[in-house]
């Protein structure tokens, strides 16, 4: 699986301003110990009996188990920076795994800090479909074994901050227009008051480079999963409709400082040599805006997000099959960049 | 003393921790406990990490053999370091403890979500008690969400008896 380039990320179904969907449900199994309190041996025990169940769900064909213990750290790294696995799970050991379905729109983690973290993964904006799928996965596993449940505080997780529904729904979007407008910082402060978690995709808070941004909910007791999604995807239609906003106002008032950021990333993108991941991911941005308002043609947004992703440090090793130094990913990633961006050009 | 926050005020507020084992007391003043939260019911490892950004372990009042979960032998002291229960059963333990939590975190402290299919009669006789008893409270607003759920939990079962 890990040796495949592509991923959801590069289908050829365009992203807008929303790239990516998600949904993950939290589940334990009852009379088990949590996976941080629970020792090496019921780790082991839990995933021996688990592996078995992965491999037969009709919701979930042609499904891969990739046991950490067994993988190799780049192999981990690139399973990461596809966001398929945790940090936690990555550096975790004998007990610990991922089963992935083979379009890579399903991912199990095993062991991470709960038994089971079930996800849902896609392209754009697909929240309740993406809620269907996972939740007959989940329906199928519950069949199989017993998950601790409560009848007054749901299903029941290690942290009590996940309990309940267990359902954690997010997006990551890229809010470029409300960067260049200065008006990401109260549109973030904004989501944080009525309960929602924002954070920089890569990056620390509203200094997130590339202006890509992961917004979840937070409360998962109280409310039913479709309550939960439905005010979520309320929410986020909101500030994408913020976020067109802005880029209709920068596009009217400031026409040629817009076509001037995208055209100057268009150059660097095309013509450098050496290129770190936070100036590529900022370029990106522009040009990525720059395609979605019709100033650059010849390249489409999954090029730009299989572009973002495969200039990642794990995905350089991966597809040189040795470790690369700082300086040599750079040259690497500035290469790759160039070639992807070949049929690019400028309308404007 | 003066308040260890605003370093201005009188502090008329103790807070006792402990940080890495090390008994501390925190003197604050009203405002800044107030403002920081700290007069709140919030569990003490959240002010302590919250305060000095370390997970220090809590003054645990019992000694060690009191509130131990009994299946996973989990103390409250190795819940407040880490927020994490051990198993399951610990919400019976600690349920004290993760109420205060769940207060500060979440909407309600009763589930509205799906039940998993060899739960739902469990989760039946848990509603028809609750709306019992919310309703005797004169809680009719929490009385109402419970009946639509017990209504839709019902047709759900019907609707699977149908199918099957």
């Amino acid at each position: 699986m890990v040796r495949k380039p592509g991923s959801w990320l590069g289908m050829k179904k365009p992203t807008g301003i929303v790239i990516s969907s998600r949904i993950r449900l939290a589940r334990n199994i009852e009379g088990v110990a949590f996976p941080g309190w629970a020792g090496e041996q019921e780790r082991v025990q839990l995933l021996t009996r688990l592996k078995g169940c992965f491999t037969s769900l009709a919701s979930m064909p042609n499904t891969l188990v990739l046991e950490m213990a067994e993988l190799a750290e780049t192999d981990r790294d690139v399973l990461r920076e596809r966001h398929l696995i945790s940090q936690e799970l990555a550096e975790r050991g004998p007990g610990s795994a991922l089963a992935i379905s083979s379009d890579e729109q399903i991912a199990i983690m095993v062991n991470e800090e709960d038994h089971l973290r079930l996800q849902a993964i896609a392209p754009g904006m697909q929240l309740r479909d993406i809620w269907d799928k996972i939740n007959a996965v989940d329906s199928e596993i519950e069949d199989l074994f017993g998950y601790a449940f409560s009848p007054q505080l749901g299903y029941l997780t290690a942290c009590p901050s996940n309990v309940g529904t267990g359902l954690r729904a997010s997006v990551m979007m890229h809010l470029a227009g409300l960067r260049l407008t200065n008006e990401v910082e109260p549109v973030i402060n904004g989501l944080e008051k009525i309960g929602l978690t924002v954070r920089g995709l890569w990056g620390e808070g509203t200094e997130a480079y590339g202006n890509m941004f992961q917004v979840s909910n937070q409360q998962t007791l109280g409310h039913s999963e479709a309550q939960i999604i439905d005010a979520f995807i309320d929410l986020v239609t909101e500030v994408t409709e913020h976020e067109k906003n802005a880029r209709a106002r920068l596009a009217e008032s400031q026409r040629v400082n817009l076509i001037d950021w995208v055209a100057r990333a268009y150059g660097l993108l095309k013509n450098a040599r050496i290129m770190s991941s936070q100036e590529k991911a900022d370029l990106l941005s522009a040009l990525r805006l720059g395609i979605e308002m019709g100033y650059v043609g010849g390249v489409d947004i999954a090029d730009i997000n299989q572009i973002m992703l495969m200039g990642k440090t794990g995905h350089l090793q991966k597809s040189t099959g040795r470790v690369l130094g700082p300086e040599e990913r750079d040259t690497l990633r500035a290469r790759l960049t160039r070639n992807k961006l070949q049929n690019a050009k400028l309308l404007e | 003393m003066n308040c260890a926050i605003c370093k201005k005020n009188e502090a008329t507020v103790s807070l006792k921790h402990s940080v890495d084992g090390e008994q501390k007391d925190l003197n604050v003043c009203v405002a800044c406990a107030d403002k920081h939260g700290l007069r709140s019911q919030l569990p003490l490892p959240v002010l302590t990490d919250f305060l000095f950004g370390v997970s220090a372990q809590a003054d645990v009042p019992e000694a060690d053999g009191q509130k131990v979960c009994t299946t996973c032998h989990m103390h409250l002291r190795d819940l407040q370091k880490s927020n994490l229960l051990g198993c399951p059963d610990c919400y019976d333990t600690f349920n004290d403890d993760v109420s205060l939590l769940l207060e500060s975190l979440q909407p309600s402290s009763q589930h509205f979500g799906k039940v998993p299919v060899r739960q739902r009669a469990a989760q039946i006789e848990h509603f028809e008690a609750r709306l019992k008893s919310e309703a005797a409270s004169e809680h009719f607003e929490q009385a109402a969400a419970i009946r639509d759920r017990l209504r839709a939990l019902r047709h759900e079962i019907q609707e699977s008896d149908v199918r099957t």
